[in-house]
């Protein structure tokens, strides 16, 4: 769990990124029992009506689902939706944008591959 | 009444009765010590206990008064309680409190006087005492007695209601107070029962504090 | 639940404190009453609590008149900063004075909440340092369980730490035993994630009364060019300006449309979110602090 909330976005968008998280990384299996309000209530000290809207969130999202008298459990395929879910987001925030830039600079299709390939050796900058 | 109100006015009660204690506490150990010094010094007892616990007892019943505002009226709110519980809390204690000051001096004055007696130590009473036959009050006088000392409470919080609101009205009502305490105390006003002149006084300082406190802004 | 004020104004000596404020609150919930120094929260506060009457309109709870309603007023707890000076009670025995009074109060809960704030119950009230008298106050408000509990400032004088606990206390008591708590604040920061509706007066006026989040989404910053921020931002509510070289950036209040979405990307600019905090401050400025 991240250890701390960012004060410029809604909280309850954050509490569901981080359910999200945990789930993509495997943290959170699916069909195990997701963190109880009370739980996230004490450890970010939130009210929990804005952690509700988050988890409720998720729950019309069809990633949680409650068991009666239970709690809150991770929906079986819900990583692999969220996944998909992810990857679009990826797409539009990180690689659209990332070829517009290269367009920009006038890198070309193949110097972007081989960039993008160098991930990790030599970052060119700095 | 309400159970609240109830448990307001005993909580009240148990509040005075504790200060009232220690006044009398006092009083009777400086009556004691006053009587001892008078009787080494003059040879015999000058003061009756009845006597001068009547005016102390009207000053102690003024400062009660006194203390009976601002504090008192804050706590009430805070805890829950309407200003109407507060009024009737202190007015109700205030007069179960002269009552029972008035009574408790009484039976202590008997005490004393049977103690005197038992020892022979009665004989040392002054001429003016065993003239006046002044060793305990008539039922009359009790009552007398009574309502002055519920007036001098009544002074005390119309004092310091006045204080609350503005210091001008605080300077008003001591001037008030001065004033209704001289003409009941006169003594032209004496000879004609001054008893219905307190019992009037009584009254209107009740309504007065009841009509002040009613709607009074109190700062939190 | 239900609190409502309806057009209620407040005036002592010719002078206006509180001008035709009306609002509803319905728990159970928590609601930050937000306002600078002055602003008024204290007097909406003790009218709302019977402490002084209103000059004009109604204060309900539950549809009953507050004012010297014994009912009403005995579900009411308001905590606020108080003087102790001529206290000179154990701390034991002033808490009992309260708990007297209030039917719901849990002497555990008291007792357990005093050991952690580290107070003492043989201690006397008049000689609590400032952050003990904070403690022992938030002890009675939180240990009354009231359904209405009012914290006006209540934690000034506690370090750090001790407003930590508050917070997590505030918390886990609310969860346990639903109520309506309002905390009033100027520590907005430290506080805002506590709230789920503010309410927020300026200059004893009512400025806003919405769900927290809502509110704060309103506020945005927009950066880049000059021109083109200026261009964006002809028609909307400007309530801070920064300005570094040719690059310009303001804080923007109002509703943010998809056509501004467009706008915004064709004239190429970023916007971000901002603090609750930031919002806050730049909305209760004077007019005149702007000059500056």
């Amino acid at each position: 769990m991240r250890p701390t909330l960012d004060d410029t976005r809604p909280i309850y968008l954050q509490i569901r990124e981080m359910i999200e998280d945990e789930i993509i990384e495997g943290r959170l299996l699916e069909e195990t029992q997701a963190p109880s309000t009370n739980q996230l209530v004490a450890f970010y000290k939130i009210n929990p009506a804005t952690i509700l809207k988050g988890i409720n969130q998720l729950v019309d999202a069809g990633i949680l689902y409650k068991k009666r008298g239970v709690g809150m459990f991770v929906a079986s395929g819900s990583k692999q939706q969220l996944l998909e879910k992810r990857k679009e987001h990826f797409l539009r925030e990180y690689v659209e944008p990332m070829h517009k830039e290269a367009e920009r600079l006038s890198i070309s299709e193949d110097e972007l591959h081989s960039l993008i390939f160098k991930r990790g050796g030599h970052p060119n900058e700095d | 009444m309400t159970s609240k109100q109830s448990l307001a006015i005993r909580t009240q009660t148990k509040e005075y009765s504790s200060w009232s204690l220690w006044y009398i506490s006092i009083y009777l150990l400086i009556y004691i010590g006053i009587n001892v010094v008078t009787y080494f010094t003059q040879g015999e007892i000058t003061w009756t206990f009845i006597e001068g616990s009547f005016s102390s007892t009207t000053v102690f019943m003024l400062i009660v008064g006194l203390l009976s505002m601002g504090g008192f009226l804050n706590h009430y709110l805070s805890t829950g309680l309407t200003r109407r519980i507060y009024f009737r809390s202190v007015l109700f204690s205030g007069i179960l409190v002269t009552v029972v000051i008035v009574i408790f001096t009484i039976l202590l004055s008997f005490l004393i006087h049977g103690v005197l007696l038992a020892t022979g130590w009665d004989q040392l009473y002054s001429d003016r005492i065993m003239e006046n036959q002044s060793m305990f009050p008539s039922i009359v006088e009790s009552l007398s007695y009574s309502a002055s000392i519920l007036l001098f409470f009544l002074i005390g919080w119309s004092i310091s209601f006045g204080f609350y609101k503005h210091w001008v009205q605080g300077a008003l009502y001591i001037a008030l107070g001065v004033a209704i305490t001289m003409i009941t105390s006169h003594p032209l006003f004496e000879s004609i029962l001054p008893i219905y002149f307190t019992l009037f006084f009584i009254g209107f300082y009740v309504f007065l504090l009841h009509r002040g406190t009613r709607t009074l802004d109190v700062s939190p | 639940m239900k609190i409502n004020f309806n057009q209620v104004s407040f005036t002592r000596k010719q002078k206006t404190i509180l001008h035709n404020i009306s609002f509803q609150l319905e728990g159970p919930k928590i609601v930050g009453l937000l306002g600078r120094n002055g602003a008024g929260k204290t007097t909406l506060l003790s009218i709302l609590t019977a402490f002084q009457q209103a000059s004009n309109g109604t204060v309900t709870l539950n549809n009953e008149t507050t004012f010297e309603n014994e009912h009403a007023v005995e579900q009411m707890i308001f905590v606020r900063d108080h003087n102790f000076e001529y206290e000179t009670e154990k701390v034991g025995d002033y808490i009992e004075t309260y708990a007297k009074f209030r039917p719901n109060f849990d002497h555990g809960y008291a007792h357990q909440l005093l050991k952690r704030f580290r107070v003492s119950k043989d201690l006397e009230v008049a000689k609590l340092s400032k952050g003990m008298a904070s403690a022992m106050q938030v002890v009675i408000g939180l240990a009354s369980r009231a359904p209405v509990t009012i914290f006006d400032e209540a934690y000034l004088g506690m370090d750090a730490p001790a407003r930590e606990l508050f917070y997590k206390e505030v918390l886990n008591d609310f969860m346990e035993h639903p109520r309506l708590i309002i905390l009033s604040t100027h520590l907005i920061s430290e506080m805002e994630t506590l709230f789920e509706e503010v309410i927020i007066i300026k200059n004893g006026r009512l400025f806003t009364h919405e769900d927290k989040e809502a509110f704060q989404q309103r506020g945005y910053r927009i950066t880049g060019d000059e021109q083109s921020v200026n261009e964006f931002s002809k028609d909307k509510t400007i309530v801070a300006t920064q300005q570094l070289g040719p690059t310009k950036s303001v804080m923007i209040y109002g509703s943010f449309t998809d056509d501004d979405q467009r706008r915004l990307a064709e004239l190429n600019l970023e916007r971000s979110f901002v603090s609750l905090q930031d919002l806050f401050i730049h909305l209760t400025e004077e007019e005149n602090e702007d000059d500056e």
